[in-house]
């Protein structure tokens, strides 16, 4: 006897691909790093801001310094320098009150001509990702010029580079009109790709003192984007294995049920919503005794949209 | 093992069912009580309103300048540039944007998204400057590769932005400045 399937709107079949999470981004997850965006705190756009002093580095690139590659102290990421000087000639008239945070006004002036004639103005190129900084010249007095570990703790905070979570649920079915769902009344699982829940490190170094910034992930949390509250999940969430776990078992870690189908919802779709949470802390040296502090947590963040389908499997015989 | 489809190899068909959506009527009418209330010198109501006035141009200017300097390079010419933003920056923040957005031209880079303010305005008190604190979303927008489209940054979710507005001789708001102090929202 064969059973029937009743089919209450669009009949839809089940597929085996993989998920596709759409990222907060509007754009490929790839970044020019090699598979990854920058996460940046502060200016993101990268044009509201002045330019900051890199402490990292002196004069570098070639003779007269006009261009060149430099590694980061404490091993960061290889950069490219480029000398900026008609920007430089322009920078150095910006009327008064621009001033850098976490820079004092004694190293880049505080306004017009003000700023130290032993800095130079850079384009600087790390990980495909463009800024503008102040590099002092061999001449300058680096005594004078050492930064605090505070400074330098900052300033690799803002060259932290986070990867952007990527999303996984379980079931994860395509439909036949090529969008992705889960079920409705099922254990969801959701996680992020354990690749991208490892602690990053930033190290910079000027002189003898250093700064060394640890952010580790320290959660998940995921808003299932059907107005029921958000999950806070442990660790990264538990990837679905069906060798270990039966098709209806909920997450030991990660998990929410979808009580209603997403039917009449804008796009007939859930947005969810993956973040995770960065705890950021960093050690360092003055150059004579240990240093140390917290700094802000930092949030990656990604979406992911999908439909919350009704479903009956039944079972055929004869 | 991540990835794996749960239901593989499951006969399983799937069905969108048209869901009848209860609809809750929310009865909002309510009668506000008659209360008397005391009546404030009318010159103490006069500052208040300015106050409040004050507070509230002042956040919409810096809502619109973030609006407006996102985008100004894609929407308009080169030489307009500098009369748009200056609607709503004034220097150095002014001079700061027009030359960053140049020099991320010639580099082939724009910027994508948008970020979202959520701005509190302290007391203006009367005065022709204000600052406005900002915990702002900017966990959607970030540099791309002008051509490609690519995604090079994502900003946080939750990025502490302070804020120097200046009042012009035309009584509008601009912003003179835009500092990332690092540090918690609060």
């Amino acid at each position: 006897m064969r059973i029937r399937l009743a089919l209450w709107a669009t009949a839809v079949a089940l597929a085996t691909l993989p998920a596709e999470p759409s990222i907060a981004a509007p754009f490929s997850g790839d970044g020019p790093g090699g598979g990854q965006i920058v996460v940046t705190p502060g200016d993101n756009g990268g044009r509201y801001a002045p330019p900051s002093v890199d402490t990292t580095v002196q004069a570098p690139g070639a003779a007269g310094g006009s261009s060149g590659t430099a590694a980061a102290a404490g091993g960061g990421p290889v950069c490219r320098y480029q000398r900026a000087a008609d920007w430089e000639r322009w920078a150095r008239q910006i009327p008064a009150g621009s001033r850098s945070a976490g820079v004092s006004a004694s190293r880049l002036g505080d306004g017009r001509d003000h700023i130290d004639p032993h800095l130079h103005l850079y384009a600087r190129t790390c990980k495909g990702v463009l800024d503008y900084v102040w590099v002092a010249d061999a001449g300058a007095s680096t005594a004078a010029a050492l930064p605090t570990p505070e400074e330098l703790a900052r300033e690799a905070f803002g060259r932290l580079v986070l990867p952007l979570p990527v999303p996984r649920r379980s079931p994860d079915l395509r439909l036949r009109d090529g969008s992705l769902a889960v079920v409705v009344g099922e254990h969801t699982w959701v996680w992020v790709d354990a690749a991208g829940f490892v602690a990053q490190r930033r190290r910079v170094a000027a002189g003898p003192v250093w700064a060394e910034v640890v952010a580790t992930p320290v959660g998940l949390r995921v808003d299932p984007g059907d107005g029921s509250a958000v999950v806070a999940c442990r660790g990264a969430g538990t990837a679905f294995d069906p060798a270990r776990y039966g098709p209806h078992a909920a997450s030991p870690t990660c998990d929410h049920v979808y009580a209603r189908s997403s039917f009449g919802l804008p796009g007939e779709r859930v947005t969810a919503r993956f973040e995770v949470v960065w705890r950021v802390g960093w050690t360092g040296f003055t150059g004579a005794a240990a240093a140390g502090g917290v700094l802000p947590d930092l949030l990656s963040r990604a979406t992911a949209a999908f439909a919350v389908a009704e479903a009956q499997a039944l079972v055929t015989s004869g | 093992m991540e990835g794996i489809p749960r239901w593989a190899g499951f006969r399983v068909a799937i069905v969108l069912a048209i869901l009848s959506l209860g609809l809750t009527a929310c009865d909002n009418a309510r009668s506000p009580a008659a209360q008397p209330r005391p009546t404030p010198p009318a010159g103490a109501t006069a500052s208040a309103d300015r106050e409040a006035a004050d507070r509230r141009a002042a956040e919409q200017a810096y809502r619109q300048f973030w609006q407006v300097s996102w985008t100004f390079d894609q929407h308009y010419a080169q030489n307009q540039w500098r009369d748009v933003l200056g609607a709503v920056a004034v220097d150095p923040e002014l001079s700061l944007l027009l030359s960053g957005a140049q020099r991320q031209r010639q580099h082939g880079i724009t910027l994508y998204g948008a970020v979202i303010p959520h701005p509190t305005v302290p007391p203006v008190n009367g005065k022709n400057t204000a600052t406005v604190r900002d915990c702002q979303d900017a966990s959607h927008s970030g540099q791309a590769d002008a051509k490609t489209g690519k995604a090079h940054t994502v900003g946080v979710a939750r990025n502490p932005v302070v804020a120097t507005l200046a009042r012009g001789e035309d009584g509008r708001w601009r912003v003179s400045q835009i500092r990332y102090p690092g540090g918690r929202c609060v």
